[in-house]
């Protein structure tokens, strides 16, 4: 379904991307892990189009149809959905009010019926209950004053709102005690489907305890220097990132 | 000079209408003899007085603005305004006190839900000696205050007392014949442990007339009290605007403020926060919002006169085609108010390359303990915000009307109650003019 083909991606001139490969299929999960700053990222940001970033080298596809050449909004209107690291708080703007307006945005896209604010709250209503989240939250400001794990919560239930077929998180794990990590994996695992594709992003792999992947790759220094199964994921537990990078410097 | 000679021409009028006046305004006359000598003195605001730097009064003073006589022809228009908003509004609990150019109107008022507070109109107090007119600063800079003192004939006297007390509106009708001036003033006597919240809606006549409104509030916050105070100026699209507000907060006292500037063609606000005495805290919302040829200035200072205050002041500007916004945010720390807590923010959107926004935080300090922070920002809008929508399917025409409105609800997003609808319909209303400039 999406096709990353030796991706090479520059920051104000820096290459941060050096040639990044990925082919994920329909309702797979993947994990792609690395240490801080190896670009992961980056790479969920060009995924969902945002600028400030140069695409220097080959392509992005989805069903066979170029990205790159994409809005955000498009990309969103095609399925693609991206859980921040670090979501953005907007004062001012209602939650209810926002998710209401994008999900219309999305339905008037593939030209279905809008929602109205009863058909809304009721559905809204449901997809809290999957992320076991207090109704008050709907009235609040968009992830105004939210603490970490509301953050994350919050992502979460925008993307069971939203219903993407290809969902990248990125770092969904990172702020979150144990507790909260529970409830956003359980939420996470809900919304899989034989057509919703995941792509993981993290640090650690102990988010992958809870929803567990079918791929995991390893990213250094903007390149996948290892792919695997779960297994890798336990192996990078046990020895660190160094282990791999050793491996192959040695084999350079 | 013809500058000058000009400047004594208006002062000299000023000083006439008060003799030709001066039986018929209530209270002590000497003040107002007085406001006009300091007046006189000073003279009007040029472009040589500081606080009146970046905004010039030209353009208002070349009108023949009179004290204003109530006109009997407009009250059928007055009464279907009042009974069409307390309409809209539902049914209205609080109590709602309507000046019409400036005097009491009993017959549009609704006094009885007032609970423990005591209400007299201005007039009606300064007569039978409730209350005294205060005397004005002195300097050009506070000309408007002192001309306030001088003429003005009616207003409100609030006395609220211990406990918490009902909400109260109160509209403020200007604008029904042109180039006339509207006195008004309120006088608030916010006693020891009191909790009121007052709503002040400045209402111009939906005729384009230019008009002069001069507006002073005076607010004295005794211990322990809390008063919250909305003040939404709504005035026509060619009236000249002038408020001052004073506030005075006493020991543990709390004043909230929400500032909303949406009309006028020129409009100036004057905020004055005395922070006299330990514990006392105040936190203010300002909102500019101005378009085609408009111009709103608002300088507010914070004196933090004793130790272990707060103050928090957010103002917002946005300003499209030839909008204008003055933002002059001055914090004061006097020597020994130590603990301090201070923070003040200007952000500011310009919708056109000829919107113009002079924003300056001040920050004087004479006292080692504090915590003060300030900070303004002028730009576009927020690029993680714009992103984030449109991942979300939203396309970027509509991000970023959705990222104005937000910008601008953040300063009223505490209003509650029936008048929250309202003045966002207006804020609304007057987004989407400024969007389409
Ligand atoms: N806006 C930016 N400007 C300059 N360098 C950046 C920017 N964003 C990220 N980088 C750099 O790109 C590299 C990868 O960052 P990032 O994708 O955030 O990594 P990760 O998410 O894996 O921690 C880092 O070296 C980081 O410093
Ligand atoms: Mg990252």
């Amino acid at each position: 379904m999406l096709k990353v083909n030796d991706l090479k991606v520059e920051i104000e001139g820096k290459s941060i991307l050096k040639g990044l490969t990925l082919d994920i299929g329909a309702g797979e999960v993947h994990a792609i892990m690395g240490p801080n700053g190896s670009g992961k990222s980056t790479l969920s940001h060009v995924l969902s189009g945002r600028d400030g970033y140069e695409v220097v080298g080959r392509s992005i596809t989805l069903d066979g149809e170029d990205m790159l050449a994409l809005s955000p909004e498009q990309r969103a209107w095609k399925g693609l959905f991206l859980g921040f690291q670090y979501p953005v708080a907007i004062p001012g703007l209602n939650s209810s009010v926002f998710m209401r307006e994008a999900v219309n945005a999305q339905r008037r896209s593939r030209g279905e019926s809008e929602y109205d604010a009863m058909d809304f709250l009721s559905i809204s209503r449901e997809k809290m209950k999957l992320l076991d989240m207090d109704e008050s939250f709907m009235s609040r400001a968009v992830n105004d004053g939210f603490s970490g794990g509301e953050k994350k919560r919050n992502e979460i239930y925008q993307m069971a709102l939203l219903e993407p077929r290809l969902a990248i998180l990125d770092e969904i794990d990172s702020g979150l005690d144990i507790d909260a990590l529970k409830v956003v994996s359980d939420g996470i695992n809900k919304l899989r489907s034989p057509e919703r594709s995941l792509i993981m992003v993290t640090h650690y792999q102990r988010l992958l305890d809870y929803v567990i992947p079918d791929f995991v790759h390893v990213l250094s220094d903007g390149k996948i220097i290892r792919s695997g199964g779960r297994e890798l994921a336990l192996e990078l537990e046990k020895s660190g990132y160094g282990w791999l990078e050793q491996d192959l410097a040695a084999a350079e | 000079m013809a500058a000058s000679q000009t400047n004594q021409q208006l002062t000299d009028r000023y000083d006439q209408q008060l003799v030709a006046h001066q039986a018929q305004l209530p209270g002590d006359g000497a003040v107002r003899q007085h406001a006009i000598k300091q007046l006189t003195a000073g003279g009007l605001p040029n472009r040589k007085t500081e606080r009146w730097r970046y905004t010039r009064l030209n353009r208002v003073l070349k009108q023949d603005f009179g004290p204003s006589h109530q006109s009997a022809a407009n009250k059928d228009d007055i009464d279907s305004l009042v009974s069409e908003l307390t309409n809209q509004l539902g049914a209205q609990e609080s109590a709602l006190l309507v000046f019409d150019q400036g005097s009491f109107r009993a017959d549009l008022s609704q006094v009885s839900d007032l609970g423990g507070i005591e209400f007299l109109p201005l007039g009606e107090a300064l007569s039978c000696g409730a209350v005294k007119l205060a005397e004005s600063r002195d300097g050009t800079a506070r000309a408007f205050d002192q001309l306030n003192t001088a003429l003005v004939a009616d207003g409100s006297w609030l006395k609220i007392p211990a406990g918490k007390q009902p909400k109260i509106t109160i509209l403020v009708l200007a604008g029904a014949a042109h180039e006339q001036t509207n006195y008004w003033r309120l006088v608030v006597d916010a006693q020891s442990l009191s909790e009121a919240e007052i709503d002040i809606i400045y209402l111009g006549n939906s005729d384009d007339q230019a008009y002069h409104s001069n507006n002073f509030i005076d607010l004295q916050l005794s211990a322990g009290a809390r008063l919250v105070v909305n003040q939404i100026q709504l005035q026509s699209q060619q009236a000249f605007h002038v408020a001052a507000m004073q506030v005075t907060c006493q020991r543990d006292s709390f004043f909230r403020g929400h500032l909303l500037a949406l009309g006028a063609d020129l409009a100036r606000d004057d905020v004055d926060v005395y922070l006299a005495e330990t514990g006392a805290s105040v936190q203010i919302d300002g909102l500019q919002l101005t378009g085609g040829s408009q111009h709103a200035d608002l300088h507010l200072t914070v004196e933090h006169q004793a130790p272990y205050c707060n103050s928090h002041v957010t103002h917002h500007g946005l300003f499209s085609d030839h909008g204008r916004g003055v933002f002059n945010g001055r914090v004061h720390v006097f020597e020994g108010a130590d603990g301090t807590d201070s923070e003040m923010q200007s952000k500011n959107l310009l919708l056109s390359e000829r919107a113009e926004i002079d924003s300056k935080p001040e920050l004087e300090i004479y006292a080692d303990d504090v915590k003060c922070s300030h900070g303004c920002t002028v730009g576009d809008l927020d690029h993680d915000q714009l992103f984030y929508l449109r991942s979300r399917g939203l396309a970027e025409p509509q991000a970023r009307a959705l990222l104005l409105h937000a910008f601008a609800a953040a300063s009223f997003s505490e209003f509650a109650g029936p008048w929250a609808d309202y003045v966002a319909r207006h804020v609304n209303q007057k987004l989407d003019q400024l969007s389409h400039d």
